[in-house]
């Protein structure tokens, strides 16, 4: 027998099911008394009505199921992607936390980690000046006196920390490039600020209060001293007093 | 996708006795279970008794905690349902032939230059004409063709119901399907002579 024979056949086979002779003869009266008498057995030996399950336990099910079901090598792969997926999932979900909630700290330690990964000074500077732009919304989406405070506290935290990273760039032409837009974000965030100053928020026993204190005021000299421009320190400095003396032509 | 259906419903069952979860597993797998039988048995009435009871013993092995858990119900069914006849026929004397292996490549045969004529044959023949041979097939080979082909189960499915390797598993269906060339060679020939 060929391969093509063999094909042939068991193509042919397939259409067998179908064919009038091979039909099921089973009789839907008969099979309705077949299956009164196995479930009439059910409910003699124990069988129970539905129950509904909770989240919980429709979870642990199928986890048991895809265990038994998926081989042990593809369920480590599995549980990495999950591991990945779900550590994405949670830094989302972490992403919209504010202060005083309770992924807060972790929306805190992803910025920071992220700002690491940032290799170059000047541009960590640029990023870090972003995240202080974030604490500045938080502080405006929040109503406790206790949240804006520790908002604000951050902020400032923020502006500082984007100040001594500039500090650590050499490149002149990208500290020039940084400052510049650091500064401009420092008045975008003075006003902002304000704002926030005359946000009325809730104290505990308390109507609501303008909130005034010190981290209002370290927050605003801690932008004073981000807009101011870094001194830099270039090689050519010799170069251009020379220009300047015409000591040296082109 | 069938399979983790199968699994949710068997654990529902296991876990709290759910008849509804049963039932559905029952309404799934009553008909297939019923044709397989009729590839097996001859009276109706056998069929039905084994049929309701081969389901009567999957609850009471789901509700039995300390039984192994089923992977596959769908083979675990067929399985039960191979067992059940098997035992059917013991209690009458009577013994199934097994299937001898002794030589797997004997199914390699040279061509003898009539794929042409039976590929024609097939296309002329009626289902029923294709039926009736293999209804002229040996038993075993019948059932392993109709579990592969009618009942569409994957060769690892069949080799766990048959308690077979997924090798001798692919030589019984290729004998099988080489029977029913066998059977077909008269019509052939007939064919032939009519130079249709």
């Amino acid at each position: 027998m060929t391969t093509k024979e063999y094909k042939a056949i068991t193509q042919a086979l397939k259409k067998v099911p179908h064919s009038p002779q091979w039909q099921s003869t089973l009789d839907p009266e008969v099979a309705e008394r077949m299956r009164a008498r196995v479930m009439a057995f059910v409910m003699e030996h124990g069988g129970q009505p539905s129950k509904q399950l909770s989240f919980i336990q429709k979870l642990r099910m199928n986890l048991n199921i895809t265990a038994r079901l998926v081989p042990q090598g593809f369920a480590y792969g599995l549980a990495l992607f999950a591991l990945l997926f779900g550590s994405g999932a949670f830094a989302a979900y972490a992403q919209r936390a504010l202060p005083g909630q309770t992924l807060y700290g972790a929306k805190i330690a992803l910025e920071q980690t992220h700002a690491r990964f940032v290799s170059n000074p000047a541009d960590r500077a640029r990023v870090q000046m972003e995240f202080a732009g974030r604490r500045l919304e938080e502080a405006k989406a929040v109503e406790s006196q206790e949240q804006v405070t520790e908002a604000i506290k951050r902020f400032s935290k923020d502006v500082k920390q984007a100040k001594e990273t500039l500090k650590q760039a050499s490149d002149p032409v990208q500290i020039k490039a940084a400052q510049q837009e650091i500064t401009e974000k420092a008045q975008e965030y003075e006003v902002k600020l304000a704002e926030t100053r005359m946000k009325p928020v809730r104290e505990v026993g308390v109507a609501a209060i303008p909130v005034v204190d010190k981290e209002m005021q370290e927050a605003e000299d801690a932008l004073k001293e981000v807009a101011e421009p870094q001194k830099i320190d270039t090689d050519n400095t010799e170069e251009d007093e020379l220009l300047k003396d015409g000591e040296v032509g082109l | 996708m069938q399979n983790f259906e199968d699994q949710l419903l068997v654990q529902q069952v296991a876990d709290s006795k759910d008849h509804a979860a049963f039932a559905v597993l029952y309404s799934r797998y009553q008909k297939k279970i019923h044709d397989f039988l009729l590839f097996k048995l001859a009276r109706k009435e056998d069929i039905e008794d084994i049929s309701s009871q081969i389901f009567l013993k999957l609850w009471e092995y789901l509700i039995d905690g300390n039984k192994r858990q089923i992977h596959n119900l769908r083979a675990f069914l067929y399985k039960s349902a191979r067992n059940a006849v098997a035992n059917f026929y013991r209690a009458q004397g009577h013994m199934p032939k097994p299937v001898e292996l002794d030589d797997p490549d004997e199914y390699l045969e040279i061509s003898d230059g009539r794929e042409d004529t039976l590929i024609k044959l097939l296309k002329s023949q009626s289902i029923d004409e294709l039926t009736a041979c293999v209804q002229q097939i040996p038993e075993s080979y019948r059932e392993i063709i109709a579990l592969r082909f009618f009942e569409e189960l994957e060769i690892n499915e069949i080799a766990e119901i048959t308690g077979k390797t997924i090798g001798n598993t692919n030589v019984l269906i290729h004998r099988g399907v080489q029977s029913l060339r066998k059977i077909m060679l008269p019509k052939m020939e007939q064919y032939d002579n009519q130079g249709i």
